[in-house]
Order: structure tokens, then C-alpha cells, then sequence
């Protein structure tokens, strides 16, 4: 087993950073969330361009043939920049259920958006600005092009999340290469990974600001407390990280207990993610609840994510289902 | 049409210099990277070379340590091979031997119809290299060039000048030194970053290309001290009594601002 990520995997994800430190700052996340589209076409062009998108699909379809734990570190720099859009869910559960369909040279283009309501979700996450939502059929799965579905838009805390109601014509769509079970393994994966991303950033804002601040004479960030809280959450958030790591070697190589992993992973993110999001606000005081405050984009995101893909209740059951053999 | 772009390798910008102190010469021990300055060009190469139709970006590089990171940087991006001249006698090189290596490693290469280099390195400074690899290989070169088209083996260059530009006319082969921000550099995709760690890349002494001497020996300036900038001053602070707006008002006048 290699336990380390190989040199092309860190050049990728380096890459990666550099480009979303240079060209999606905060300041432009903010204004994608005043357009109230929840997109960046230019971002996703780019996206495209660099062969983010399409790095799980085959080479067939103009992919690089990659599994999860090739793609892990490049989802936590998105989640580190709070990509909009639904870029783990096409990069990892779309690449994976079109493969092989006319579809898939549009993931690698750019030009086709993936998004997924696997859960019975009654607000789907941007399938406002997809174009192809994934939908359960009992143990299956389908594509439905989303100008056949009928959209309502909903208000959603995330900006950079827009979410619908949709409609759904009976019997419209094409079961795809994916079982059910499969694509929330995948979609779960996806979003563990962009989430420990963005409970990273909460944590590096936190710190930076608890360097900044001063009171009594000196940063907020010497005083014992506030070294705690920091310290609790940041160990949150790296004992997350092996779990994300083992649950993709899992997928990778079709460990027989990758759902077991995949939930474990999920779980142990997401309250690392509830972790960080309440510790950076202690550290930031009101003044991190305030629209100004970087740190609120990062906290909705969180919230919006720490629910998707399965509840830490789902997760959890899956977990002690796997382990224990019966339910609890 | 075959391109050369002069790249140079530097310290990361972001991270803290520090000076060798039995040389006073910046520390170059760690990684390197690409020069910014140097990925215009670079883009601006890939660009010619896609207008043309046809052809392809060579690299040329000088740096004392063997480092390549910066290479495959630009070999990532599009360019289809490189040669780095990389020799410890090569430390302390000033200018114009920088340029005698860089023009000899171009020879090496076969030349080429247009040679690209950056008006000026972010760690150097000295804004002279460029020209003085036209001279040495004999060619006419254009400064400051903010946008070029070729027509056949004629270029045409708009000139980056105070004013505005000037549209300069030049037969190829040629050097143009390109200023920042002419072109936007493109990111390495992925598949850009795996397929350049097999392209060709060449290790070359100074003596390999028959220059003598190279370093402290072929330099024609030494370097006898070193010592700190003066430490800004603070500045004027001004506490609020309601008024304050007049006495930053009669400051920006002392100054002829307003």
C-alpha cells in the first residue's frame, strides 16, 4: 500500500492552489453569490482547461483515468477556495455514472454540468445551472437532462449552492453505469473531501485573525483559550484527513468495506467541519457572523455541506451496520 | 516557427531572500521557480507558435544548483524541450556572462526565428541580458514589446513606451525582451504537468559550451559590502479632535498632491 501521495499527485494539487489563489479570490466568491447563480462560468472554463473536471473520467473520453485517491487533494483545494457550483459532484459521481455516454466529452469540455439528488433531497443542490441532475430508480440510478425537468428555485444559505425544487416527468431518464449504493459512495467521498477543504480555510481565517487582533496588550491568539479552542479543532480536522485518505484507496482498489470507510470518512469531516465553523466564530467574536467577514462564506458553505451526501446519522448507521452486522 | 525563451529560475518571491554572507550574493540552495516575469514570454512563445501553425518553444536556462522545477514549470505549459546550463563555477556570473552562456546554449539549440526574453528578472534586476545575447549572436532586437505579430520573416512589434508605443518593424531571426503582463500565462493543465517530466531536458556545463571564465573569474564587478536599508520611519499620526480633515487637508497641499 502507498501510504504517501505520490509527486504528481502533489504537483496537481499545487497547481491547482495556485491557480485558484490567483484568479478566485473572496472577494470574487462574493460576487458570485451576489449574482444568485451559484456559478463562475470563467472559473469553470479554467477548471476545464487544467483537467480538473474531467481527471475521473477514462482517457476515452478525454479524461486522465483517475481514481479518489488521485483526485482527493485536488477536492480539498476547491473546498479550500469554496468552488461554486457542483464541481466534486461532477468531478466524482457524474464522471463516474457517464462515463462512455455522450455526456462525458461535455464533462471534459466543461461545457456539461453534473449535479445529483440521490437521497431524496426535496431542495437539489444547482440544478439550476446543471445539465444533467442524477436521480434515484430504486437500486439504479438516472440521467435526466435538466431542461426536461421542471425547476423552482428555492432560497438557500449557501450562495455559492443554489438549490431547486424539480419535477420530475414519470419515467423520464437513462439508467446509467452506476448502482445507487455506488454513486452515494462517490458523491459522499466528494464532498468529505471538498469539506475538510473548507474547514481548513475556517481554521487558517480563524488563525490569521487570532494573529491579528490584539486585546490586552497583545494578539488574541497568546491567550491559552483561544490556543485550545484552535488546537481542539485543528485535531479534528486532521484526524479527518487519514479517514478521507483510506476511504479513497478503498474506492480505488474496490475494498470490500469502501461504504464502511466512505461513511467513516464522512462522518469524522463533518464534525470536524461543525468543530471548526463554531471555533472560528468564538475566535472572531460577532464580528465573524457579519456579511464583511470572509469566514461567514466558509461557515455556510460548511453548514450547507455537513448534512449533504447522507446525515452523520446515515453515515453513522452505515458504519455500525458494516461493524456490528445489525443496526442499532 | 521555432521560438527560444531565456528563462531564469529564481528563490520564491513569496518566502523570505536571504544573502550569503561569504559571497553577499542571494542564496539560490533551495527550489527554484519560475521567474513570472519569464511566463509572458513563454505564453507569448506558445502563441507565436500556434499563429504560425506550426514549430515549437524551446527553453534556455542558466542556474548554479542543477535545479530544473522551474523548467518543467514552462515545459508544463507547452514548451517541447530545454537546456539548463548548470555549472557551480558559474556562481557570482555577472551580465554579460550570463548572456555569453545563455547566447552559446542557443547556438547549442540550432537557433531559432525569434529569441524571447523578459525586460528584467524579479531577482536581478539588471534589465541587460536580453540585449546582450542579440549582440553576441549578431541579431536585431526590440525592447519593451507589448504585442508582436509575424507576417512571413517579418515582425512586427508595438513598443511599450512612456507615452504610448511605437510600432517597430524587424526581420527575423531577432530578440524581443517582452514586458509584464503583455499576454496572460496560462495555467499547466495536468495532463501539460505529466507529459513534462519526460520531455527533453539537457544539463550542460559552461564548459561544455566553450565559455571561459564563468563566476567571481569572467565577472567584471565584485561585490565589496553589503548593508541594511535605512528603516522607513513612521509615519505622522494625527489624533481626531473633529478637526483633523484640515490638518490632513494642509498635509496633502505641503506635499502639492491637491
Amino acid at each position: 500500500m502507498q501510504f504517501s501521495f505520490s509527486s504528481d499527485q502533489r504537483d496537481f494539487a499545487a497547481s491547482l492552489r495556485e491557480m485558484l489563489t490567483n484568479e478566485f479570490t473572496t472577494k470574487q466568491l462574493r460576487e458570485i453569490w451576489d449574482t444568485g447563480t451559484g456559478h463562475d462560468p470563467a472559473l469553470w472554463a479554467r477548471l476545464s482547461d487544467m483537467g480538473v473536471l474531467s481527471m475521473m473520467l477514462p482517457e476515452t473520453d478525454a479524461g486522465m483515468g483517475a481514481d479518489f485517491t488521485d483526485v482527493i487533494l485536488l477536492l480539498e483545494e476547491l473546498g479550500r477556495a469554496a468552488v461554486p457550483g457542483p464541481v466534486f459532484e461532477t468531478m466524482t459521481v457524474g464522471a463516474l455514472a457517464l462515463h462512455g455516454t455522450s455526456f462525458a466529452t461535455g464533462i471534459a469540455d466543461g461545457s456539461v454540468a453534473v449535479t445529483a439528488a440521490l437521497l431524496g433531497e426535496a431542495n437539489v443542490p444547482h440544478a439550476g445551472m446543471s445539465d444533467v441532475v442524477l436521480l434515484r430508480d430504486g437500486d439504479c440510478v438516472s440521467a435526466v437532462e435538466r431542461s426536461a425537468l421542471q425547476l423552482t428555485s428555492v432560497c438557500g444559505l449557501d450562495g455559492g449552492r443554489s438549490l431547486s425544487t424539480i419535477l420530475r416527468p414519470t419515467g423520464l431518464g437513462t439508467i446509467v453505469a452506476i448502482e445507487w449504493s455506488e454513486a452515494i459512495d462517490a458523491g459522499a467521498l466528494g464532498a468529505a473531501a471538498y469539506l475538510l477543504g473548507v474547514s481548513s480555510r475556517m481554521l487558517e481565517i480563524a488563525g490569521d485573525y487570532a494573529r491579528e487582533r490584539r486585546q490586552f496588550g497583545q494578539p488574541i491568539g497568546a491567550f491559552q483559550a483561544v490556543k485550545h479552542l484552535m488546537a481542539d479543532a485543528l485535531l479534528k480536522v486532521e484526524f479527518a484527513r487519514p479517514a478521507i485518505a483510506r476511504a479513497a484507496w478503498s474506492m480505488a482498489v474496490g475494498d470490500d468495506d469502501r461504504s464502511r470507510d466512505v461513511s467513516m470518512a464522512k462522518v469524522l469531516v463533518a464534525d470536524a467541519a461543525v468543530k471548526a465553523a463554531r471555533s472560528a466564530l468564538q475566535v472572531h467574536g460577532a464580528i465573524g457572523y457579519t456579511w464583511e467577514c470572509d469566514l461567514q462564506l466558509f461557515m455556510k458553505k460548511a453548514w450547507a455541506l455537513i448534512p449533504a451526501w447522507g446525515t452523520t446519522t446515515f453515515h453513522r448507521r452505515r458504519v455500525s451496520d458494516a461493524v456490528l452486522g445489525v443496526r442499532v | 516557427m521555432n521560438v527560444i525563451v531565456c528563462v531564469k529560475q529564481i528563490p520564491d518571491p513569496a518566502l523570505p531572500g536571504a544573502l550569503d554572507s561569504s559571497s553577499n550574493t542571494l542564496k539560490r540552495d533551495g527550489k527554484l521557480i519560475l521567474d513570472e516575469s519569464d511566463s509572458y514570454g513563454v505564453e507569448m512563445a506558445l502563441q507565436l507558435v500556434t499563429a504560425a501553425g506550426g514549430g515549437e518553444v524551446s527553453l534556455v536556462s542558466m542556474a548554479p544548483n542543477g535545479e530544473v522545477s522551474g523548467l518543467r514549470t514552462a515545459l508544463a505549459m507547452g514548451a517541447a524541450k530545454a537546456i539548463l546550463v548548470s555549472d557551480p563555477a558559474l556562481k557570482g556570473s555577472d551580465a554579460l556572462t550570463t548572456a555569453k552562456v545563455l547566447a552559446a546554449a542557443v547556438q547549442r539549440l540550432g537557433g531559432a526565428d525569434l529569441i524571447i526574453g523578459a525586460t528584467e528578472s524579479s531577482d536581478g534586476y539588471t534589465g541587460t541580458v536580453p540585449e546582450q545575447i542579440a549582440e553576441i549572436l549578431g541579431l536585431p532586437s526590440v525592447t519593451f514589446a507589448k504585442k508582436v505579430t509575424i507576417d512571413g520573416s517579418t515582425m512586427h512589434i508595438e513598443r511599450q513606451t512612456e507615452q504610448g508605443y511605437d510600432e517597430v518593424t524587424s526581420p527575423l531571426p531577432a530578440l524581443i525582451s517582452v514586458t509584464a503582463g503583455v499576454v496572460e500565462p496560462r495555467y499547466p493543465s495536468f495532463k501539460g504537468i505529466m507529459a513534462a517530466k519526460s520531455k527533453p531536458l539537457e544539463t550542460v556545463t559552461a564548459a561544455d559550451l566553450g565559455i571561459t571564465p564563468v563566476g567571481w573569474d569572467g565577472a567584471g564587478q565584485t561585490i565589496v559590502n553589503v548593508s541594511q536599508a535605512e528603516a522607513r520611519k513612521a509615519g505622522e499620526v494625527i489624533e481626531d479632535d473633529g478637526e483633523t480633515f484640515t490638518k490632513v487637508v494642509s498635509y496633502l497641499e505641503n506635499l502639492k498632491l491637491i
